[in-house]
């Protein structure tokens, strides 16, 4: 019983860092993107979607730094939502 | 024992998964959802504005509103797509939002350009006469006219008179740039004078037929010693009568002849009988008799042959001179 205890420990610490370092992970894709959209022009192009992809990133390090990472995640999906969206319209020209 | 750890640890689960889902539970005041709704009704006037709109005039600082609303709504417990707007906001995070959205609605709004109502009444006006310039404006911190008017308030109207056709200019400038509206006032020119009424129609002068100065001469004859006319010279004593109808200004001068019978003294004073006869004809048909003269020139001029009855008929006369004085 002291095994399945001490097993039972292990999944749920794993299942926590497997989490954090999706978070980690997805903040530093959006991070990338980001910077993507940044060296196609779109801070010029698409400013508003350029800067919010900035703020929801900025929004999702402090939630992963505090450690909501149902927060983190859905910040980090907003940044890249509009990194992609910047991207795309600094790369069609639009505005 | 065993079982007692497990169903330990299971219940420390539990305890932790019911603590987190119950956590933030509050359902948020009436205050804080007003708090809410204000900061979404500013970023939505700030996005929806004409002609631009908070993502032309301020998407820095709109991004950053919507991120902070976003962050607000999250802290709730409702899905991410709440529109419940439920949950435990704290007075930092509110007042941040806020502040944001304070900022990007007074940034937007002086980004709007400049929106000018500008017009003459009446835009057509006849010399001497004057119009009244009218404007409204918004987004305007400085307007001014042409056409030494000078700076203006940002709505008003003034009372122009130009002398000739003026396009005015209204010049606005605001924060959000310059905008220029003109409005023309045409000054008719002057109305005509009404053409004078045409000369009253002379009187119709029948053309002569008769040049001025040309003479007309008609002749009648006279039996033996005698000075009255003729039946049958009636009809050349006419065309004297119409000429002087149809030329009341012409001039009759009647001079009277006699053939070489008798003397001197006795024929002058027969021929001056023979023109005095026509004279007063005339004067019976209606000649002014101040048209006429008349005189007697005996047996001096004859123009027929004294010696022979022919010519003696033809020496017994009067000649009737007519002259068209005018």
């Amino acid at each position: 019983m002291r095994r399945a205890s001490v097993i039972l420990c292990a999944l749920v610490l794993i299942a926590g860092l497997a989490a954090g370092c999706a978070t980690a992970n997805g903040i530093g894709d959006a991070r990338a993107q980001l910077a993507k959209a940044k060296g196609a022009g779109a801070e010029w192009s698409a400013p508003f979607e350029y800067y919010a992809a900035g703020e929801y990133l900025r929004k999702a390090v402090f939630s992963a730094e505090i450690g909501d990472t149902k927060e983190a995640q859905i910040f980090t999906k907003q940044s890249s939502d509009y990194s992609a969206k910047a991207l795309g319209m600094a790369k069609g020209g639009a505005k | 024992m065993r079982n007692r750890h497990l169903i330990l640890l299971l219940s420390i689960l539990l305890a932790t998964f019911l603590v987190a889902g119950c956590a933030n539970n509050r359902v948020a005041t009436k205050g804080e959802t007003d708090q809410f709704n204000a900061i979404s009704a500013k970023i939505a006037e700030a996005e929806n504005m004409t002609p631009k709109g908070a993502k032309v005039c301020a998407p820095k600082e709109l991004a950053i509103a919507k991120a902070e609303l976003d962050g607000i709504r999250h802290q709730g417990t409702e899905p991410w797509d709440d529109t419940a707007k439920t949950g435990p906001w704290s007075d930092t995070t509110i007042a941040i939002a806020s502040k944001a959205a304070d900022v990007v609605l007074a940034k937007t709004k002086a980004c709007q350009p400049p929106v000018v109502n500008f017009s003459a009444n009446p835009a057509a006006i006849s010399p001497g006469q004057c119009s009244t310039l009218t404007w409204s404006s918004q987004n305007v911190q400085k307007a001014e006219i042409d056409q030494e008017v000078g700076a203006v308030a940002a709505s008003g109207s003034k009372q122009v008179c130009p002398k000739e056709t003026t396009p005015y200019t209204l010049t606005a400038t605001g924060t959000g740039g310059t905008v220029y509206e003109t409005a023309t006032v045409t000054v008719n020119p002057p109305v005509a004078a009404p053409p004078p009424p045409p000369p009253k129609a002379a009187p119709v002068v029948v053309p002569a037929a008769v040049p001025v100065g040309a003479e007309v001469t008609l002749r009648v004859n006279f039996d033996t010693a005698k000075w009255n006319i003729r039946p049958a010279d009636l009809a050349e004593l006419q065309k004297a009568v119409d000429f002087a109808k149809k030329y009341p200004n012409a001039k009759f001068h009647v001079v009277g002849h006699t053939d070489s019978r008798g003397g001197d003294k006795y024929n002058q004073n027969l021929s001056e009988q023979r023109a005095e006869s026509v004279k007063k004809y005339l004067v019976g048909e209606a000649v002014p008799p101040g048209q006429i003269t008349a005189e007697g020139k005996g047996e001096a001029e004859p123009i027929g042959n004294n010696k022979t009855k022919e010519g003696q008929f033809q020496n017994r006369r009067i000649v009737l001179k007519i002259v068209n004085s005018k």
